[in-house]
């Protein structure tokens, strides 16, 4: 991962995040009642930030396996702590807290 | 333009996304330096890319060596929501090119709701200070995350589950916005499948099964 191949990836996202922001300014009758993109708003954002959570935990090294548990156990930490207080810094500090106490202590 | 009672009046109204953004772009430059080592990459990316989920979503995408389609795609994913954010703002993001084009280029989720619930959305100096305090505080806090973790000696590898943590957290926001369990149910099955096939083009392969299934509802929808 070179520092060029960083900034590249920098550049494209930028251009990609603005291009679709610029879309109404620029083609009205596209955007309007398009009800296709409208759905696909709604609907894709729920899938992709679950298949990102699945991406991160296939990246975990299952050769430690306490690493894997550890994962588990802070996600499970994080859910329930969301859902009872739905406070983003409490879920994610207390997260963060569980993991670290668990791969230390394993 | 920059009338005093103007730009107070702006910092008041953007004050709300700065508790939302410091510590997120804290957390996202301590995040970014501790696994890339360059203190500047972070308040770069945050000021020229200025997407919240998407630039956490890359940085775990070029840990995972993942290739530039998927992030290019990704990006284009989860950001396609904003298509809808300029239209209340046709007419009022105006001005000289450049100002317009910032303006475009400044609108998210936080900037959105609050121009929209203002009283002053109508005047196009205010949604522009709103617009730049708002990036300010997600660059600042971006910068002063990643130098602070540049001066920690420590490695801080846990760090690594405040990704995990923070998509579990938007997934579930993203359950309380839409009101349906089954998107997300889709994506694990999507992620599933897709690791199944290829573990190294899972990513890609998830996206483009999730938006096919989603696309395909609608059309039977359509026709139902």
């Amino acid at each position: 991962m070179t520092l060029g191949f960083i900034l590249l990836i920098i550049f494209l996202m930028g251009l990609i995040t603005y291009g679709v922001k610029w879309l109404p300014f620029y083609t009205v009758a596209f955007v309007k009642d398009n009800k296709t993109i409208e759905v696909l708003g709604e609907l894709l954002p729920p899938a992709i930030m679950a298949i990102l959570v699945m991406y991160c935990l296939f990246l975990i090294d299952y050769q430690k396996t306490s690493s894997i548990a550890a994962n588990y156990m802070a996600i499970g930490v994080v859910v329930a702590l969301h859902l009872k207080w739905r406070n983003t810094l409490i879920s994610m500090i207390s997260g963060l807290i569980v993991y670290a106490g668990l791969l230390h202590y394993s | 333009m920059f009338n005093r009672e103007l730009l107070i009046k702006s910092l008041h109204a953007s004050l709300p996304a700065a508790f939302g953004y410091v510590p997120l772009g804290l957390a996202f430059g301590l995040f970014c330096e501790n696994e890339l080592h360059n203190w500047w990459i972070a308040p770069l990316m945050s000021f020229w890319v200025y997407a919240g989920a998407a630039q956490f979503a890359a940085l775990s995408l070029l840990l995972g060596g993942t290739g530039i389609l998927s992030i290019v795609l990704m990006t284009f994913i989860i950001n396609l929501r904003h298509v809808f954010y300029g239209l209340p703002f046709l007419k009022i993001f105006k001005g000289g090119f450049w100002k317009k084009q910032y303006l475009i280029f400044g609108i998210t989720d936080e900037s959105y709701s609050i121009l929209t619930a203002s009283s002053h959305k109508n005047n196009t100096d205010f949604c522009f200070w709103v617009t730049v305090f708002t990036h300010a505080y997600w660059v600042v806090g971006s910068l002063v995350g990643a130098v602070i973790g540049a001066f920690i000696p420590y490695d801080l590898a846990f760090l690594e589950f405040s990704l995990v943590a923070l998509f579990t957290i938007l997934a579930i926001e993203q359950y309380y916005a839409v009101g349906k369990l089954w998107p997300i149910i889709v994506g694990v099955v999507a992620a599933l499948i897709g690791h199944f096939i290829s573990s190294e083009h899972m990513l890609f392969i998830a996206m483009a099964i999730a938006s096919l299934f989603m696309w395909g509802i609608h059309i039977k929808e359509k026709h139902a």
